[in-house]
């Protein structure tokens, strides 16, 4: 059967480079385009993806009921998230360092608050049930939750692209990542170009963090895990740019599930190599944001 | 279109995000505060509570500061007869946080003795400082097995090797001639745990499944793993004949939740830890059917345990207490001896009921010249009460009767094989046999 010779160790472990890849998309879209283009350092993305995965885990019901209630509280709470960080940071325009530290202690509070109100314990968090089994492929079995996730994040990132490569807005966003200054000058309000991009970035990381609850979930610590990672691929992907971004998540989720399997205990050396070599190679590029 | 000042602080930008990434990569916690007030009276003594309250620990750290208090509520709020005033410390993630707390705790509050320690990082970064200030601590989390002079350390928890090497020879018997297949975390605890198992399973002839004949390492930077499919797969293919774990908290909830979405059907063995305490109550019914060795199991059958239990269950809406409870409990009962019998004797040498001859050495060399009665404090020292220590005999623990050991000062102990069952509607790590006794 053409199906049992596609499906292989290999083949499977790459589906979930994908399926992780995609999450790491869509919480780090957010990022890149919050210190992309509104130049703020915001170390405080991790803790919004933990508001969204505490908010799937406390309002999971077993069924698509809880699922959306927890899709619309995330896009109250990431909105209400982004425009508290946008008021936090307005007085540090241009100290990216005190912002810095701004929103770190904005992170250390809230994983504080979180522990108090949630509890320190890690919690799992279980897809409705519906699409909470596996399914058998050829010899293995996959989460069906996993194959769901796969075709909503491609979605989500489609949507992206689009509106930032494609749509007007997007033309306006990707011309204050080019030049703030020049943007300003033609008559575009970069103010609230930036504070529309904290508030989409925000509601990004906590839907991530809803739909990535089963996957990981809700735990002190996570908002960390989160961060190094959406940082990697900001990193790697250049800033700004919702294509590199795409590239560099898919990259770093091969690294973390195919990468492990086939060169083991190389898998973190990898991913600050791939750093490095983007730091480097990114001098030689003219335009920012873009991969080279 | 671009400007150069552009470029220039588009670089500067991701300079800043890169150098902030490996940052923390190197560092991942955060540190906490401290609390509690000194204020001295009558024959009062004080005691240093250090248990993480912020940071990835902090529910182990709950557990542990509930059993302490629970012991001393059974006590009256006295150890050895004496009033005792607890006073609190954050024990963060382990090293700086841990180290700034029991300085304070020693030089500000003078305590008479230390309690605590989640992290065999922590117990590490303090031991010099017990040693320069002559104030024991009373381990009750992880103790790292470097630490060469034990003089003013005892712990009442375990050595992360024991947990694997009390089972191994059980699972040699179970899977015959079948190879097992060893998978844990890639930090200093993961290697100890593991460790303990591959010696102890090798050396009763068993062979491991993992390809190159040596254990699997997950990665833990630049974050512990979350994504087990790649080693499921591998093993669901490799068809072993069990596989052997450790993973704690998070880990541990990802890994078993992974191991059942992937359907991997070969019989699960692991270190306690993997279903003790939260993810036990995350897991519920997908950690059914784990096998596990632990020095402790709610069913365990003694008058102590039902007593324990019956306290902890009454006073926490029904909910279960695990191991980290009872070595914090534990810790009181050992105090409430000690200074009992520091009051009693503080003039006697240490250790001498230690069952073997080895003893410490360094412990009565150092102990001995120190321990004159200091006639304000009723004669009642850190050195007296560390003397002491090593005449407090057998504990009459919820997991059941155990002594210091003369070379570690760590549990001399039974190890329980307990198996993931429903007893109600709760879950719980049901006692299955007794495998062995471990400690040094």
């Amino acid at each position: 059967m053409g199906l049992d010779g596609l499906v292989n160790a290999y083949t499977i472990t790459a589906l979930d480079g994908v399926a992780h890849g995609l999450l790491l998309f869509v919480i780090a879209a957010g990022l890149t385009l919050i210190v992309g283009v509104a130049g703020v350092f915001s170390m405080a993305h991790g803790t919004l993806y933990l508001a969204g995965a505490y908010l799937a885990w406390h309002l999971a019901d077993g069924g698509f009921t809880g699922l959306t209630l927890a899709l619309a509280a995330a896009v109250a709470v990431g909105a209400l998230g982004g425009a508290g960080l946008a008021a936090a940071v307005r007085p540090l325009t241009d100290r990216p360092l005190d912002q810095v530290l701004a929103t770190l202690g904005v992170a250390y509070i809230a994983a504080d608050q979180f522990s108090t109100v949630f509890g320190a314990e890690p919690r799992s968090v279980d897809p409705p049930q519906a699409v909470a089994g596996s399914v058998s492929l050829g010899a293995f079995q996959y989460p069906v939750y996993r194959l769901g996730f796969i075709a909503v994040a491609a979605v989500l990132a489609v949507a992206l692209f689009w509106l930032v490569e494609r749509s007007r807005t997007g033309a306006v966003v990707r011309a204050v990542v080019a030049d703030a200054g020049m943007a300003a000058a033609i008559g575009l309000r970069t103010g609230i170009v930036r504070t529309g991009v904290l508030v989409g970035g925000g509601v990004l990381a906590v839907t991530a963090g809803v739909l990535g609850a089963p996957v990981i979930g809700p735990a002190p610590g996570a908002d960390t895990t989160i961060l190094v990672y959406s940082l990697i691929v900001c990193v790697v992907g250049g800033l700004g740019s919702i294509r590199g971004a795409l590239l560099a998540a898919l990259g770093v989720g091969q690294t973390l599930t195919l990468g492990v399997a086939l060169a083991p205990g190389a898998a973190a050396f990898v991913l600050a190599a791939a750093m490095l070599a983007a730091l480097t190679l990114r001098q030689r590029t003219t335009l920012p944001g873009r991969p080279a | 279109m671009t400007s150069p000042p552009a470029t220039r602080r588009c670089r500067r930008r991701l300079s800043i995000a890169a150098i902030v990434a490996a940052v923390l990569l190197a560092v991942s916690g955060c540190t906490g505060s401290s609390l509690g007030d000194s204020t001295s009276g009558g024959d009062e003594i004080r005691i240093g509570l250090i248990v993480p309250k912020s940071g990835p620990y902090k529910a182990i750290g709950d557990d542990q500061a509930a059993g302490w208090r629970l012991a001393l509520d059974k006590l009256g709020g006295r150890l050895g007869g004496r009033p005792v005033k607890v006073i609190e410390a954050d024990e963060g993630d382990g090293k700086a946080t841990a180290l700034a707390a029991a300085r304070k705790l020693i030089e500000q509050d003078k305590v008479l003795a230390l309690v605590g320690g989640t992290t065999a990082d922590t117990v590490q970064t303090l031991y010099p400082l017990l040693n320069e200030a002559k104030v024991p601590l009373i381990g009750i989390g992880g103790r790292p097995s470097t630490v060469d002079d034990p003089t003013y350390l005892w712990s009442t928890s375990w050595l992360s090797q024991e947990t694997g090497a009390s089972i191994a020879g059980y699972l040699r018997d179970k899977v015959g001639q079948g190879r097992v297949w060893v998978i844990g975390p890639d930090y200093i605890g993961g290697h100890d745990q593991i460790a303990g198992f591959v010696d102890a399973f090798r050396e009763a002839g068993g062979q491991l499944a993992n390809p190159d004949g040596k254990p699997t390492w997950t990665p833990w930077a630049p974050a512990p793993t979350t994504e087990f499919s790649p080693y499921l797969t591998q093993i669901k293919q490799a068809a072993p004949a069990a596989v052997y774990t450790f993973y704690a908290g998070a880990s541990a909830i990802e890994f078993v939740k992974q191991y059942r979405q992937y359907g991997v059907d070969i019989p699960l063995y692991a270190s306690g830890f993997l279903t003790e305490g939260a993810p036990l109550a995350a897991l519920g019914e997908k950690a059914k059917g784990i096998y596990t060795a632990l020095n402790y199991s709610t069913t365990l059958d003694n008058a102590a345990n039902r007593d324990f239990v019956r306290r902890y269950t009454s006073a926490n809406d029904g909910k279960l207490p695990n191991t980290y409870h009872v070595c914090a409990w534990d810790a009181a009962l050992v105090l409430d001896r000690a200074i009992a019998e520091a009051t009693a004797r503080p003039d006697a040498a240490p250790a001498p009921t230690a069952p073997a001859g080895e003893g410490s050495p360094t412990a009565s060399a150092e102990a001995t010249p120190s321990t004159a009665p200091d006639a304000a404090a009723g004669g009642l020292t850190s050195q007296s009460v560390t003397a002491a220590l090593s005449r407090v005999g057998a504990i009459d623990s919820p997991r059941g009767s155990w002594q210091f050991g003369p070379k570690n000062h760590t549990p001399v102990q039974a190890y329980y094989l307990r198996e993931v069952a429903q007893d109600g509607q709760v879950w719980v790590n049901r006692t299955v046999q007794t495998l062995t006794t471990l400690g040094s």
